[in-house]
């Protein structure tokens, strides 16, 4: 019957919609990883050294374009599985294609070219074909790294030339590394992409209500396809990364299991995977809440183990939250 | 004799609004109640308080002399009242035998090898099916049937599960004339048996023709409730409709002109008549017609979010076919659907998010949230919306009225010169009610054009310049200002149904 579902009641809660504000902002996962992290300090002081904090920074930087890529699908309603075997085929690409060209333009180019085509026959696939997203980037996952480990015969690719790896890691400009220069570049575009474009405003229409977004003129299916040629290119980005920090490209840069990484701090940083919801800031918190953790469990002399399933536990916990967020929200 | 169903002063309210009012109503055993009445007058809420799906807020039911309240559709199968819904409720990927008997399928054997008792159920189906008549094999999916089989099928298993009581709820629409006739055929059967039928329909002829006694509801209201023989079908369009126009509509002092705006040039969707029309400059079109008679199909074919296969729609005489939503809505066309939570809003999003959502790409590519914050408070004020912080609040938290005034916002930020309005007052309040007739008395002022669909006659008849009846997908009857007759229309929108 629509003529009661047709009146919604208004609601109005001061308090409710204040403490509704404070687990949806950003503030409240940066409050417990400062939290974290000082009461960690005061065991282990090595933490807060600049050194340390420093490692942690460059270490999670892969982590963070992945992230951001992550973000645009979530945003439109999707998922994209495939992070690791994008970055694993996009370097492999790369060093194979410098084998015959020593040259840093040659690899970037192959390993742009992977990701775009990746992820923009997964953005057909999902708004073309309407296939479901998960699936189809679980499929392309297990087929791109299934490509690349074949194409190595599994070996790693080493002898990438000098400018690759100074471009993808430690290549010195102003005194910071490329490799911050790059993440900042990605973070600062998809933040102004997201938060300040008629673009990025339709993607989130997409994902709260496609119908809607459809009627209200939004492309829908090239939004989406967008949204995955996005998250292709920045998985990929992040392979380039890692193969110039350990200065080999390999099928296997990334084990499948970052995805949960990549998840956890994009829902941790206020990102649903009912899409629709989302800043490129929150990412950043999640990627830091995320590196944090790990890097002071190590610290505190626990196992690897431990350190996986604390994280497992703090995005259950995440996950729970975006419950709490949106509960009400939806029908 | 005990009736077998007594309704004594029965409502029901929605969120403060009575679409039922002290209905009382008695079906005596072995007779077949008609009941009609215009969309929206309460028929489909009356039958589910019968069949359970509503709880009634006043009054009481007995059923055979019982006090009959029941909780659940569960329970009311229970007590005997099956309900064959206007859209079956079968599964489609089932068996027939399956569907018979869903909700208590016969079983064989100790726990943890319990299974179903194929032989059992195949015999149970098959003497189920003999009852009504049905020759299918009981082990074939519900998918192969055709509409009629189907229908058949839901009267099965109402009976199977023995029922007293069968409410038939627009059983005919999806019917060809054979399996209507073999439907009665069988309702007569379940009446000689003892049964009672509540039989609900447009189809006033057949009503006519089958029922022993004829109950008309309005404004959630009976109105007339008497044997058959006392009521004609034109009697029964007059109860239907007869009220007065009220102060709802006020009065447009401009008129249409003469210069053509929306053109539709036997505009044909894929098994639909196809359909010309035109809408001028400052002229609202009404569209009537029943639920099905093809109208938000053709404003989705307009609008390009459905296919089409033939014919142009023109706008300013420039031609629209192969333009995608986005183009036209760039080319000055708006479409308020008829479904806000489906397809007309973003119920999560902050409303200047929402409302500015169709007049983005004029914004762009890099939003100035200043000047999009002005223009959204700018178009909220043409259209009555005063909710305070229109960037914190989400159309989730407004009432059904609000919510629309938003949708309303959002296409006329848009700028259109053409607005096809699909059911605008559906599930609003009178007072939006108003605010949203005076707006669009506006926009028509200001020589855009209105293509009005509305399942309420009276709202066109207060609203309109002209009045199209559409019925089975194609427009039956077209009238002009002096000839307004609100039988007329009612009769031209059943003619499609009767054919």
């Amino acid at each position: 019957m629509t003529a009661g579902a047709g009146v919604g009641e208004p609601r109005n809660s001061r308090t409710g919609d204040l403490a509704r504000r404070l687990v949806r902002s950003e503030a409240l996962p940066l409050a417990f990883a400062a939290a974290w992290v000082g009461a960690v300090a005061v065991v282990e002081p090595a933490v807060l050294t600049r050194r340390n904090l420093e490692n942690v920074g460059l270490a999670a930087l892969p982590l963070l374009l992945a992230a951001v890529g992550q973000l645009f699908v979530l945003v439109v309603g999707g998922i994209d599985l495939s992070t690791a075997a994008v970055a694993g085929a996009a370097s492999v690409a790369a060093g194979l294609v410098m084998r015959e060209v020593p040259n840093a333009a040659v690899g970037v180019g192959a390993v742009l070219a992977v990701g775009l085509g990746v992820g923009l026959f997964h953005g057909l696939a999902v708004a073309g074909l309407r296939m479901p997203a998960f699936l189809v980037t679980l499929a392309t996952s297990s087929a791109v790294a299934g490509g690349a480990v074949w194409a190595t015969r599994s070996q790693k690719l080493a002898g990438l030339p000098e400018g690759f790896l100074s471009l993808g890691w430690q290549g010195d400009l102003f005194g910071v590394r490329s490799s911050v220069w790059v993440a900042a570049a990605v973070v600062v575009v998809a933040h102004l992409v997201l938060a300040r474009t008629v673009f990025g405003r339709q993607l989130y229409a997409v994902g709260l209500n496609a119908a809607t977004a459809r009627v209200s003129g939004v492309p829908v299916g090239r939004r989406i396809a967008a949204a995955f040629a996005v998250s292709g290119v920045c998985a990929a980005v992040a392979g380039l990364m890692l193969a110039a920090r350990q200065k080999a490209a390999a099928a296997d840069l990334w084990r499948a299991d970052v995805l949960l990484d990549v998840l956890g701090a994009a829902v941790i940083g206020g990102a649903s995977l009912r899409g629709g919801r989302g800043t490129v800031l929150g990412v950043v918190v999640g990627v830091a809440v995320i590196a944090l953790i790990g890097n002071t469990l190590t610290l505190l002399d626990l196992d690897s183990w431990h350190v996986t399933m604390a994280k497992g536990g703090l995005i259950f916990l995440a996950a729970g939250l975006d419950i709490l967020r949106t509960r009400g929200d939806r029908r | 004799m005990t009736p077998r169903v007594e309704l004594r002063d029965v409502g029901k309210q929605f969120a403060g609004v009575w679409v039922l009012r002290g209905v009382t109503l008695t079906v005596p055993p072995g007779a077949v109640l008609g009941l009609v009445g215009e969309n929206g007058a309460g028929k489909s809420t009356l039958m589910n308080v019968l069949a359970g799906v509503h709880r009634p807020d006043a009054g009481t039911i007995r059923v055979d002399g019982a006090d009959y309240a029941p909780r659940s559709p569960a329970e009311a199968a229970a007590a005997g009242i099956a309900l064959v819904h206007q859209e079956l409720n079968l599964f489609p990927n089932l068996s027939v035998g399956e569907n018979l008997f869903l909700d208590r399928l016969p079983t064989k054997g100790a726990v943890p090898l319990r299974r179903v008792d194929r032989p059992r159920l195949r015999a149970d189906a098959e003497e189920a099916l003999a009852v009504v008549g049905l020759a299918v094999d009981p082990g074939r999916p519900v998918s192969g049937l055709s509409p009629g089989e189907r229908q058949l099928v839901e009267v099965a298993k109402g009976l199977a599960a023995g029922a007293r009581v069968l409410i038939l709820d627009e059983p005919t629409t999806s019917l060809t004339r054979p399996e209507a006739d073999r439907l009665f055929a069988l309702v007569r059967q379940v009446r000689a048996a003892g049964k009672s039928v509540v039989y609900i329909s447009h189809n006033l002829p057949d009503v006519l023709g089958l029922c022993d006694a004829v109950a008309v509801l309005r404004d959630g209201a009976l109105v007339a409730h008497g044997p058959a023989g006392e009521f004609t079908e034109d009697r029964l369009i007059t109860l239907m409709v007869g009220r007065q126009l009220d102060q709802v509509y006020p009065q447009r002092a401009t008129g249409p002109t003469a210069e053509p705006l929306l053109e539709l040039d036997r505009l044909t969707r894929p098994g639909a008549a196809p359909v010309s029309l035109t809408v001028h400059r400052g002229e609202v079109v009404g569209v009537a017609g029943l639920m099905g008679a093809g109208r938000t199909e053709l404003a989705r074919a307009v609008f390009g979010l459905d296919p089409v296969t033939a014919g142009d729609v023109r706008l300013g005489g420039e031609l629209l076919a192969a333009l995608t939503p986005a183009a036209r809505i760039r080319k000055g066309l708006a479409f308020l659907t008829e479904d806000r939570r489906g397809d007309g809003l973003l119920m999560d999003a902050a409303l200047t998010d929402e409302v500015s959502l169709a007049a983005l790409p004029r914004h762009g590519p890099w939003l100035r949230p200043g000047r999009l914050r002005q223009a959204v408070a700018a178009a909220a004020i043409r259209v009555n919306l005063s909710q305070g912080r229109l960037d914190e609040r989400t159309a989730r938290t407004l009432s059904g009225g609000n919510q629309q005034k938003a949708v309303l916002a959002k296409w006329l930020l848009a700028g259109p010169r053409v607005l096809i309005l699909d059911e605008p007052t559906r599930g609003v309040d009178v007072g939006a009610r108003a605010e949203i007739y005076r707006t669009i008395n506006e926009l028509v002022k200001a020589g855009l054009g209105v293509l009005l669909i509305s399942s309420e006659v009276e709202e066109l008849l207060g609203m309109r310049d002209r009045i199209l009846v559409m019925a089975g997908g194609a427009v039956r009857a077209e009238f002009r200002r002096p000839e307004f007759d609100r039988e007329a229309i009612l009769r031209a929108a059943l003619a499609g149904r009767a054919a």
